[in-house]
Parts: C-alpha cells; sequence; structure tokens
C-alpha cells in the first residue's frame, strides 16, 4: 500500500528514489559486513564489489529508461548477500568457540536478511517478465510481505539480544575508561 | 494463506515455479541456519570438553608436583633425623663433660671416635647435598654428571651402563641441564626398578635447534601409549614428574620399541633456545 501510495505521489520519480535506496542498501549492508567480518581478505573483497555495484547501478541508470526498474541489480544485490551472510555465517564458525551463536547480535540480524535475501531471491528474479500478469501484484505482496515481516521479527531479535549484551556487562561497577596509573582509591590523594 | 491464494489465482498466471523456488530458498536458508548452530554448539561443546581435559591434566601434574616435593622433604628430614641426628648425638657423647676427667689414652680414644663420628656425618650430609644438587653437573656440565651416574650404575656390577655424548661443546643452561639430568635420572631408577635389564645406554646428539637424548635398554619398557596412559590417572608420581619436567623445558618425549622387539628406546627432544 505504501509503495502504491509511494508510486501514485511520487510518479516517474518513483523508480528513480528506488534504484538510490537499493544502491544506499547495498552500501550500508557491506559497511556493516566490513565491520563484522575478521577475515581481511574478505573485507578487501566487499570494498571491490561496492565500487563494482555503484559502476554498474550508474551503467544501469544510464541504459535505461528513467521511469523505468530494472530488476537485475536487485537480483545482483540478492545473490550477493545470500552468499556474503553464508560466508559470514562459515567466519563466525571459524574464529567463535566460546559464544554462542544465538547470543550474538549480528547473527540474528543476517538471519533476517538472509531470509529476506534468499525468500524474495525468485520473487524479484521473475518480477520483469511477470509483472503485467493478472494476479502477480497479489502473490508478490503475499510473499514480500510475509518474508518482510520474518525479516523484521529477527532484526529485533538481534536488537534484544544486543541489549542484553548491554545490560550484562554492566554489571561491573569497574569504569571502562579507568586509568590505573592515575587512579587513587578510597579518594586518599596521592601527594598530600 | 498463500495456498489460498494458490487456489484463488491458479487460474490467473500464479507461478508455481516462483512459488516453489521461494519455499526452497527459504527451506536451505532455514537449513543453513540449524546447521551452523548446531555445527557451534558442537564446536563449543568440544573445546569445553578439551579444556577440562586440559585442567585435570594440570591439575594431576599439579598435584604430582607438590607430592613430590612433599616425598624429597620427607626424605631429607627422614636422613637428617635419623641418620645425621644420631650420630651426632654419638660423638656429643663421647665429647661429655666426663671427658676431662678421664685418662689420657681415653681421652684420645674417645676424640678419635667423635672424629669418626662427625666426619661420617660430614659425608652423610654431603650425600643428601649431592642428591639434591650433583656438584659435578654444576661444576663440569650434563655430560660428566651423566658419565658419573652411570659410572656408579656400572659400579654395582649387575648392570652395564654407558655414556657417548656426540654434540655437546656448548652446554645448555644449568636450569635446563638440571631438568634433563633429573628426567634421565628417573628413567634410568625406572629402568633398573621395573625392567631386568642387561644394559642401558645413553646418547646424545644434537642439531642446529634441539638436543636429542636417547636411552637404550633390553629389559621390559613402556611405548607411547601407555605413557600417555599412565600419565592420565591418578598414579605413579615419577612418570608425571618427567612429563611436567618436559612441559617446563618446551621439549618433547617419545617411548618406542625396537622393530626387532630386542630393546626399548626413549628419546627426549629439547630445543637449545627455550625459554626457560
Amino acid at each position: 500500500m505504501i509503495s502504491i501510495a509511494s508510486f501514485n505521489f511520487w510518479g516517474a520519480y518513483y523508480f528513480f528514489i528506488i534504484r538510490i535506496f537499493l544502491l544506499l542498501e547495498f552500501i550500508l549492508l557491506s559497511l556493516i559486513y566490513i565491520s563484522i567480518l575478521k577475515n581481511t581478505k574478505s573485507k578487501q573483497f566487499i570494498v571491490l564489489s561496492i565500487g563494482l555495484y555503484i559502476i554498474y547501478s550508474i551503467y544501469n541508470f544510464y541504459n535505461s529508461k528513467f521511469s523505468d526498474f530494472d530488476f537485475i541489480p536487485l537480483v545482483v544485490e540478492c545473490l550477493f548477500f545470500t552468499l556474503l551472510i553464508v560466508y559470514y555465517f562459515y567466519d563466525v564458525i571459524q574464529y567463535n568457540f566460546t559464544i554462542p551463536l544465538y547470543q550474538i547480535p549480528s547473527f540474528w540480524i543476517s538471519v533476517g536478511f538472509l531470509i529476506y535475501f534468499s525468500g524474495n531471491f525468485f520473487l524479484f528474479l521473475y518480477s520483469k517478465s511477470m509483472k503485467d500478469l493478472p494476479g502477480w501484484g497479489d502473490q508478490y505482496a503475499i510473499i514480500y510481505s510475509s518474508i518482510t515481516i520474518l525479516k523484521n521479527i529477527l532484526l529485533c531479535a538481534g536488537i534484544i539480544v544486543n541489549k542484553n549484551l548491554i545490560l550484562h556487562k554492566d554489571i561491573s561497577s569497574i569504569p571502562t575508561n579507568l586509568n590505573l596509573d592515575t587512579f587513587q582509591p578510597f579518594n586518599k590523594s596521592i601527594n598530600p | 494463506m498463500i495456498f489460498l491464494q494458490v487456489a484463488v489465482n491458479s487460474s490467473s498466471g500464479f507461478n508455481y515455479i516462483m512459488l516453489f523456488g521461494t519455499l526452497a530458498m527459504l527451506s536451505l536458508t532455514l537449513g543453513i541456519v540449524f546447521f551452523v548452530i548446531f555445527h557451534q554448539r558442537k564446536v563449543i561443546r568440544f573445546n569445553e570438553q578439551l579444556k577440562k581435559l586440559e585442567d585435570d591434566k594440570q591439575q594431576i601434574l599439579l598435584n604430582a608436583s607438590i607430592k613430590f616435593q612433599e616425598e624429597e622433604r620427607n626424605r631429607i628430614a627422614a636422613d637428617l633425623h635419623d641418620d645425621v641426628g644420631p650420630l651426632l648425638a654419638t660423638a656429643r657423647l663421647y665429647l661429655n663433660e666426663n671427658m676431662i676427667n678421664q685418662e689420657p689414652a681415653a681421652q684420645l680414644q674417645s676424640i678419635f671416635s667423635a672424629k669418626q663420628i662427625i666426619d661420617d656425618a660430614i659425608q652423610l650430609i654431603r650425600n643428601i647435598s649431592h642428591s639434591m644438587m650433583p656438584p659435578t653437573l654444576k661444576n663440569f656440565g650434563l655430560e660428566s654428571a651423566m658419565s658419573d651416574l652411570f659410572q656408579k650404575i656400572n659400579g654395582s656390577g649387575t648392570l652395564n651402563a654407558s655414556v657417548r655424548f656426540h654434540d655437546y661443546r656448548t652446554r645448555l643452561k644449568i636450569e635446563q641441564e638440571l631438568l634433563i639430568f633429573r628426567v634421565i635420572q628417573e628413567l634410568v631408577n625406572n629402568i633398573i626398578k621395573h625392567s631386568s635389564a642387561g644394559f642401558i645406554h645413553l646418547t646424545q646428539n644434537a642439531n642446529a635447534t634441539h638436543s636429542y637424548f636417547r636411552l637404550h635398554h633390553d629389559g621390559q619398557g613402556i611405548v607411547q601409549t601407555e605413557f600417555d596412559r599412565l600419565n592420565h590417572v591418578s598414579t605413579g608420581l615419577g612418570l608425571k614428574n618427567i612429563a611436567s619436567r618436559i612441559k617446563v623445558l618446551n621439549g618433547r618425549i617419545f617411548f618406542e620399541i625396537d622393530p626387532s622387539h630386542t630393546y626399548f628406546k626413549v628419546t627426549l627432544e629439547i630445543p637449545k633456545d627455550s625459554t626457560y
């Protein structure tokens, strides 16, 4: 409904805004995984992918109609993040031997996005060829909405887990910025 | 609800391939997620077990080390109390106050006897001290200390013992030498006590990074698996002391049997630049 309303409101600019949104989404999600992943080579690969994606988006923008939307960047994004998140799971198994995965916020966020991108993959893939068929809109809305709701629930789970982690950390009363060289216990001064 | 939509829209271009593709992708995703969670749980559990095993081993080694220390103290206390104490008490008896009233010949006899007893006490204290830190090891190094030890064994006439150091031009640190000496001493003691061997032969060799010490004997011995097993049970103090000393040296120990099953080999591999 929001999409339809937006389309009615923005008109031809709607697809232009989607292109911008897609590009920002790709960059922001990539930056999240750059900060999460431990392997330097994979980080470099993500940075390279961002560059390539920006170049492709610009190319795609100049080579398609302004009022039309090409779904290839969307499909590429789905495929890229599905593989990236699977790689993130592999990475987390390699390095994390102590904390269970379900206690890590980034795990829930990744599961949410994995379900979102893998679940919508076929939807986006078929969008261009089937968008004019009757009943397509309903099917699209049901699948996309269900998966998006699931993704948002999992993102909330990530936020709740993060909140618990922060609360757990706050149990200690020792200040985190304590400098033991200058710290004076019991309010005693070093030079009376 | 989706299936309801399928029924409603089946005649209006509903794409089954897309629906099943989406479901397949979601199933695959969930499969991956569950696999990752269970695999990681398994890894965490395995690591915890490993850590527990390592902690248990450390605890056994610590207990063994404390027990060994206590036994050593008891032995020294017993030597001092049972041997040196009575000797000095006897010497004191000879040199008592009544000696001045005795005949000069009796006085001389008493002084001579007291001197002999004091000499014995000195020798006894020297033996105790030498058993704690062999002076040959401190002054002349591991090669001489080992030669001394093996000569003493040879002197008993029951066992043929020999030593050969091939490459020991540069001495190891005194702390390393003492630990190696103790390990070899313990191994030799075990061989004498338990193996009924006819000969023991110690050889030393070295390369750029490591020193190697190998003991051969023709008695009953143990192999690596047996050593590892004995090292993890609460009994058997000597082998645990060997293991803890080797660990301190950052070295390794191998218990092997000759392919012809005629003699056993124990090899120590000690890094030359150990941080110890």
